[in-house]
């Protein structure tokens, strides 16, 4: 059975639906028929293109190489890719494919619009070539960076295998590049941190859990020649093509060790020998004013108090000197003990009292609680309280009183020295326990402090496992305290805590 | 037991020797023999018979543990209770000195005015 043949317009309304470009063509470009998609692609309506040659709409750059050029000479099927200029002027690339037939002078010619498919590939091959120069790039410069570091840097795997070893790392051990590549870098540091790294690396390796603090360490570091020599090294984890490496920045410290221990040895040198004549003067002026010679004029013993008062004043500040010294070269050492709170504190207003004296300034004792224990090194706590106290008298109003108490408070006890002096100015709140902290010079002269012994307070107390802090009104007084947690008696294993039930008493 | 009367100092610092003989002399009323350094000090130890060396420990030459251990190999000071005075009072550096047999270790600076008292209580709890 035969089927229908197809109506006169069944072609040109079937060929208006296609979302390609048709056209029927002669061979010198005259349009015969196109179909609707035209207007959509480049702006002519078919009606208009009838009029036209498929050659007028070609981008001029296009011409030698367009669709209708190749047509003069080929025959049969041809591929063609070509530009047009769409009606406002843009550009719309046109990809052919076209049946020539000369014999019949036509050209029958489908094209899809591929602009857009274009310009996106072409942003791809853009991006691709600028992620090549970038990373070829950012090759070089992490190259430039390891080859022109002042800090060894050394990448290892994870086994521990050398990777990387830059220019400053083989200055730093001795080792040529080429010697150390392939090999473990626990050739580079001495025993134990040698066994101690091989351990480390494995329980990494198994566990994946890494040791805290593997940056900004100290380490020791083992030379060709054998010599070790300390070494600060920041280790970062980096992943790269599925393997987990490691690059370690190291720097020697070798000079700066011997610039620290020489600044140690010139201030501790130099608060000796400043100590040794002041030993003579003060106490040839304690010996004169305190009556092993014959009675002297008041004119002269005013004289020697005032010499007596700055010597002292000038052995107090070579002291601090001394402590902040020992501080900051961490020569400090700390025995802590457990001692009974209660006794502790008379104790420590024994040993101002004659001071207080001396300013007409009264010590008193306020609630103190019995049986409490704290955890401390006994010289260095009396240490912090006479310089709160002696601070408290210094800076109390003459016939005033300084008061001196605890109160349990949870885990802690809080001891606090009490003023009703003269304040602390708000704007000095910030600085009072920096070195050198003085609310002004002429009242550093007037009080004869350091500006030294708050800062040095603060320090024993927080390597005590304390806090320091203080309240104070200008005019009122001031109140320093000191938290330390409270501890079992001696005699009770450490795990008993508890303070008292009622500790507060008079 | 016996009353403290005659000790043997040694300091190379001589203001510090002065002024220590002065306060142990005029306030402790003790009889001193000031010696300038550790030779002074081993030559005059068998004649003085002291009862107490009261020994600085930085010294040039001999210093304090080592005019010590010289003392002690002479009869009269073979066993004599010694007492150190020293700037470098850090728990080990008094530890050591302890450990060198000190009854006593003495900060410097010290306070003249209380060196006999100290002095005095060192030797009674010696003593007893």
């Amino acid at each position: 059975m035969m089927g229908e043949e197809p109506r006169a317009n069944d072609f040109e309304r079937l060929f208006d639906r296609s979302v390609e470009l048709l056209a029927l063509l002669t061979l010198d470009g005259r349009f015969v028929h196109a179909n609707a998609a035209w207007r959509t692609v480049l702006g002519f309506a078919p009606e208009v293109l009838r009029e036209k040659r498929l050659s007028e709409l070609v981008h001029e750059e296009d011409r030698s190489t367009s669709l209708i050029e190749r047509a003069q000479t080929a025959e049969g099927v041809i591929e063609v890719l070509d530009r047009y200029r769409h009606r406002d002027g843009s550009v719309r690339w046109l990809s052919w494919s076209a049946e020539i037939d000369r014999s019949a002078d036509r050209i029958y010619a489908s094209a899809r619009d591929v602009t857009e498919q274009l310009r996106v590939e072409r942003l791809q091959r853009e991006r691709d070539a600028l992620h090549r120069v970038d990373l070829h790039d950012s090759e070089a410069r992490h190259r430039a960076i390891l080859e022109a570091a002042i800090d060894g840097i050394i990448t290892i795997d994870e086994f521990g295998t050398i990777e990387a070893f830059n220019p400053a790392a083989q200055r730093l051990f001795g080792y040529m590049k080429s010697e150390v590549i392939g090999q473990n870098v626990s050739l580079l540091m001495p025993s134990p941190d040698r066994e101690a790294h091989d351990t480390y690396l494995l329980n990494y390796t198994v566990s994946g859990r890494s040791r805290p603090g593997l940056s900004g360490r100290e380490v020791q570091g083992l030379r060709k020649t054998g010599e070790v020599f300390p070494l600060e090294i920041a280790v970062s984890e980096i992943r790269h093509a599925g393997r987990r490496l490691f690059t370690g920045i190291l720097r020697d410290l070798t000079e700066r060790k011997k610039v620290e221990r020489l600044k140690d040895e010139f201030v501790s040198t130099v608060s000796h020998e400043l100590r040794t004549p002041l030993t003579s003067i003060r106490g040839a002026l304690s010996l004169l004013l305190h009556g092993t010679t014959p009675a002297l004029p008041e004119s002269a013993r005013s004289m020697l108090q005032i010499a007596f008062r700055n010597s002292e004043r000038l052995l107090r500040l070579i002291n601090d000197l001394l402590d902040v010294q020992k501080i900051e070269s961490g020569a400090l050492d700390f025995v802590l003990g457990r001692s009974n709170l209660a006794q502790l504190l008379e104790q420590a207003i024994e040993a101002n009292r004659s001071f207080a004296r001396q300013h007409d300034v009264q010590l008193e004792f306020g609630e103190v609680p019995r049986h409490v224990y704290i955890s401390i090194d006994q010289d260095r706590m009396l240490q912090v309280l006479t310089n709160l106290l002696s601070n408290a008298v210094k800076f109390s109003h003459t016939g005033g009183s300084v008061t001196l108490s605890a109160r349990v408070s949870g885990p802690e006890v809080r001891i606090s020295v009490t003023d009703n002096g003269v304040g602390i100015p708000p704007a000095f709140r910030d600085r009072i326990f920096t070195k050198f902290a003085q609310a002004d010079s002429s009242d550093a002269r007037r009080r004869g402090g350091t500006g030294l012994g708050l800062n040095i307070t603060r320090t024993l107390v927080e390597n005590m496992g304390g806090a320091i802090g203080f309240v104070s009104e200008v005019g009122q007084g001031t109140t320093f305290f000191v938290d330390l947690p409270v501890v079992g008696p001696p005699s009770l294993p450490p795990q008993s805590l508890r303070p008292p039930a009622d500790p507060e008493l008079r | 037991m016996t009353t403290l009367s005659r000790i043997l100092c040694v300091d190379d610092e001589e203001d510090i020797l002065s002024i220590t003989q002065v306060a142990l002399e005029a306030l402790g009323g003790y009889t001193v023999c000031p010696c300038s350094s550790g030779a002074v000090a081993i030559r005059a130890a068998a004649s003085f018979a002291p009862q107490l060396l009261l020994l600085d420990v930085m010294m040039p030459e001999l210093d304090g543990p080592a005019t010590l251990s010289a003392l002690r190999a002479i009869p009269a000071t073979a066993s004599t209770p010694v007492v150190f005075m020293t700037a470098k009072v850090q728990r080990q550096e008094i530890a050591q000195l302890e450990r060198l047999g000190a009854v006593g270790v003495i900060a410097k600076p010290f306070d003249p005015m209380t060196l006999p008292d100290q002095l005095r209580a060192i030797w009674q709890s010696y003593s007893k």
